[in-house]
């Protein structure tokens, strides 16, 4: 998997799989801070089928709360 | 100080450089360690000790605009060939390390996997990823 800021808003990911590229993503956040498009496509891979997504999100909390109940559930 | 940090510093890319700078370090005073060189690098960026950078690297990176918890907009998202999405992200920077969890949901609401990735800025990892 690599991350590589594109600017200071924008993150983009990928992620390879013996060599192949499994998925892109790109993560940007709005000049405002507000709205968060994820944008990317996975390849077929391990029994999943290929997907695309274009998601928005809405800032609900300037950090990242709930992440260790997540964590702790894994 | 002759050196100024980066807006979201690496922490990696910094504790290279102190690796870097050992050996000449090493030619003017054969007794010195890499945190000889690590202080030097944090005299440069004009800081008191490696400690004190490492503090400020931190706290640059938790003002990452993309960090926080974020909900998603249904009416303004698609996703292809999938019947479950993404409903909420949490997004945590810490020093030079990016982590992203994603909690998805099915048709009747109810959580089905978060996964966790998380992977050194600009730098090649293996993937953490679990499943609920």
């Amino acid at each position: 998997m690599t991350t590589q800021w594109r600017g200071t808003r924008v993150l983009e990911l990928l992620v390879t799989k013996h060599g192949q590229r499994i998925s892109q993503l790109t993560y940007e956040v709005s000049p405002g801070g507000q709205t968060l498009t994820v944008a990317g496509a996975a390849a077929a891979h391990d029994g999943y089928p290929a997907t695309e997504q274009l998601s928005v999100f809405e800032r609900v909390a300037d950090n990242a709360e709930g992440i260790e109940t997540v964590e702790a559930r894994s | 100080m002759s050196r100024r940090l980066p807006e979201f510093p690496n922490l990696e890319y910094l504790r290279k450089q102190a690796k870097a700078l050992l050996p000449e370090l090493q030619r003017q005073r054969p007794q010195s360690k890499l945190a000889d060189a690590q202080h030097a690098i944090a005299v440069d960026y004009g800081f008191t000790n490696w400690p004190a950078l490492k503090t400020r690297v931190a706290a640059l990176a938790a003002r990452c605009p993309l960090a926080g918890t974020w909900r998603m907009d249904p009416a303004k998202s698609r996703r292809l060939e999938s019947s479950s999405a993404v409903a909420v992200l949490h997004i945590a920077v810490t020093g030079d390390v990016v982590t992203i969890t994603d909690v998805v949901v099915d048709a009747s609401g109810h959580e089905q996997r978060a996964s966790i990735r998380s992977a050194p800025m600009a730098r090649r990892t293996r993937p953490s990823t679990t499943t609920l």
